[in-house]
């Protein structure tokens, strides 16, 4: 690739990680939903998922989507250093994302986990599988993580039972951080991550070119 | 003692709403005055509500709901009995009635409860229960529908997978009712033999699991009640309300001799049995309050549908289906539909007003030829119970 | 709190009905139900909490805080009080269900 100069002084080093080995899980619906690894070429998509709900004045959905936008356009057009994005999917439409970054080999950091499909469950198991990737994947030992939704609070903080870290410093604004660590990561494992290994093919090809969702429960009468 | 009969019903959607709590009121109160076919002339209004001074910081709501939709001078009050007050607001709307001091009344139940976080909509049910001895613990009304659900599972059998098969019961006949907060479907193979089933489904109060609990949820519903006498005022021929038995138990379930017997809801049916002059077999549909799944089973023993124990076998036999023979929760239930706590009573009548009148038939959950609907609204943990049967005429 | 006429349990107010006994709860227990919950009220910041009924030699009954990893019911149980609950201001000692 014939890269500009100067562009590629803007960039941080390209180094590689461990794929995330995609996965399928049977939500109560039935449905399976498949969480992956996102692609390069999923990311317009994936933007255009996200961006509505930064309007979204409820259960901090427009901190949560501007934010996300913002890091996956960092991610897209190489302003993070180690990022990753997952994508899970009911049949080939984008229900959630999350993403995050390592900061070394040891040390891992969430950014965000974002929902568009609501009532199964979909934004708990997309969580449970970003600790999966840093901690089983990556081979991290801690992940720092913030809150900024009282719900996403209750959910990692206390379902996960973190460790407060106030002294680290987070990338999300200085707000409190909390950690996962291993020790806890292997706890709470068995109630909380789920998936089988390996995707059957047409399961698997459901989730190849992802689908802009027609509808968010977050925001009535949405046309696109 | 005057006849009384329901003229009008109205009902939102359950869910999240982003409304004024008197507006979400007002939204069903003039539905159901529209079913009617009138816009005035109600004597009195009762407003069935647990949350609003605790949760949404505004009191006297039946006041501000006469006068949002006009209905002043009507007289107006609030009646509060835990999840049962939208049963006791019909109870004191067939008294007014009756009694000949009303001749039209408007019941609204309602609530907003998703206004605040899920942790403090579960601390402020918990207020039902006793202070010192229950509520001091961080105990909570799921907590009791676990323990129950264990103790029943002991004595006579009930497994998982009957709770299961009501959860799939009550998600498909939400997914027909345009009012229910859950619309996604659910499946045996997702949240009870599939492959993912603790973490889909995990345990929530052991061993109760996700999808046997009721969401939390907002919403209303609306009832407009005349007496008999009146009734060809109104656009909809009345169904009669045939009867209502309320009883009481003991505020601390430990204080039970039998933690198992629902004595108030046998009592309650029994009184209510009474003055309609009919049986359990008589009942062609019921809407029993299914907070937890496992309250669809004992409820549905305790008014004398199946002997003790044997509710897993009629759900095995598909028999509380809606073309089974005892169709039981055909709007979905609480478990589905909903669980605005002040509106799930008035919603359960709202239910088998439709089903008797035929109405349900267009959203393909249409009990054939319903004669007599039988309501049972289950408050606190089962310490305050109002049966309500209702008769096509 | 016990009637003093026909001794059954009930938690009035001690105000007003004076004909009840105070007696004190614990010691061994027999387990009749529990559960384990996972979504807790406003003020309880951990990921779950116990609770148990339970039934004393003497008849009378009592829910708990279950201290007990793999409970059973019918289990042999001792209840002694224990600080239950902390809120601003104000301790709650109730009873604390321990393994025989």
């Amino acid at each position: 690739m014939i890269l500009d100069e100067l562009e590629a002084r803007l960039r941080p080093p390209a180094r590689t990680m461990p794929p995330y080995p995609p996965k399928y899980i049977v939500l109560a619906s039935g449905q399976p939903l498949v969480i992956r690894q996102a692609r390069r070429d999923d990311f317009p998509i994936l933007l255009e998922t996200v961006e509505p709900l930064a309007r979204v004045r409820k259960d901090f959905y427009d901190i949560v989507a501007s934010r996300m936008y913002a890091e996956l356009l960092g991610q897209y057009i190489h302003r993070l250093l180690d990022p990753y994005c997952l994508v899970g999917t009911i049949n080939g439409v984008v229900a959630s994302i999350v993403n995050g970054r390592m900061i070394d080999e040891r040390r891992g950091m969430s950014y965000h986990t974002l929902t568009v499909h609501r009532g199964l469950r979909c934004g708990a198991h997309m969580f449970a599988a970003k600790m999966e990737y840093h901690m089983e994947h990556l081979g991290q030992d801690e992940v720092f993580i913030v809150a900024e939704s009282f719900i996403g609070f209750k959910r990692w903080m206390i379902e996960y039972q973190l460790e407060s870290r106030p002294d680290f410093q987070h990338e999300l604004g200085g707000v409190p951080s909390y950690c996962l660590t291993r020790a806890l990561y292997d706890t709470y494992k068995p109630r909380l991550v789920a998936g089988t290994r390996p995707v059957p093919p047409e399961i698997l090809a459901t989730a190849d070119t992802l689908i802009l969702p027609d509808e968010y429960p977050q925001i009535p009468g949405f046309k696109r | 003692m005057r006849q009384v009969g329901i003229v009008g019903i109205g009902h939102t959607k359950f869910g999240r709403m982003d409304f004024d709590l008197v507006d979400i009121l007002a939204w069903s109160s003039l539905e159901a005055m529209k079913d009617a076919g009138i816009s005035g002339g109600i004597d009195q209004v009762f407003v069935a509500n647990m949350g609003a001074g605790a949760i949404n910081h505004q009191t006297a709501v039946a006041s501000a709901l006469v006068s949002r939709i006009f209905l002043e001078p009507a007289m107006a009050e609030t009646v509060e009995n835990g999840p049962a007050s939208g049963a006791s607001a019909v109870k004191c709307a067939y008294m007014a009635i009756a009694s000949g001091m009303a001749d039209v009344v408007l019941v609204t139940g309602g609530e907003r409860m998703r206004e605040v976080i899920p942790w403090k909509a579960t601390d402020f049910v918990a207020t039902l229960t006793h202070p010192d001895a229950e509520y001091a613990y961080g105990v909570t009304l799921p907590a009791f529908g676990g323990m129950y659900t264990r103790a029943y599972m002991e004595r006579y059998g009930l497994e998982e997978r009957h709770l299961a098969m009501l959860a799939v019961k009550a998600h498909r006949n939400a997914e027909r009712n345009p009012f229910a907060h859950i619309e996604e479907m659910a499946s045996m193979g997702g949240i009870w033999d599939g492959p993912h089933r603790d973490v889909v489904n995990p345990i929530m109060a052991d061993p109760l699991r996700l999808y046997d609990m009721c969401p939390v949820s907002d919403g209303a519903a609306s009832l407009v009640l005349c007496a008999m006498e009146v009734a060809d005022r109104f656009k909809k021929k009345p169904i009669r309300v045939a009867g209502i038995g309320q009883a009481t138990d003991t505020h601390c379930v430990h204080n039970r001799e039998d933690i198992l017997d629902l004595k108030a809801v046998r009592l309650a049916a029994e009184r209510a049995y009474t003055m309609a002059g009919i049986g359990p077999k008589d009942v062609s549909c019921a809407e029993l309050h299914d907070a937890f799944l496992i309250l669809e089973v004992a409820i549905s023993e305790a008014v004398g549908f199946f002997k003790p124990g044997e509710a897993k076998l009629a759900i095995e036999r598909g028999e509380t289906e809606i073309r089974g023979k005892r169709p039981i929760n055909t709007s979905g239930g609480l478990k589905a539909k909903g669980h605005p706590v002040g509106a799930t009573g008035v919603s359960q009548i709202h239910e088998l007003v439709k089903q008797l009148r035929g109405e349900a038939a267009k959203e393909e959950r249409q009990v054939k030829n319903p004669k007599v609907g039988l309501a049972v609204n289950f408050g606190g943990f089962g310490n305050n119970v109002v049966a309500t049967i209702l008769a096509k005429e | 709190m016990v009637c003093k006429a026909c001794r059954t349990r009930r938690d009035p107010s001690v105000t007003v009905f004076p004909d009840f006994d105070k007696v004190p709860l614990g010691g061994p227990c027999k387990l009749l139900t529990w559960t384990r919950i996972f979504a807790l009220p406003d003020g309880i910041d951990r990921p779950s909490i116990a609770f148990g009924i339970v039934e004393f030699p003497n008849g009378l009954r009592a829910l708990g805080q279950l201290m007990v990893d793999d409970p059973r019911p019918g289990a042999a149980l001792v209840a002694r009080s224990g600080l239950v609950r902390e809120l601003v201001g104000r301790d709650f000692y109730g009873l604390q269900l321990f393994s025989a």
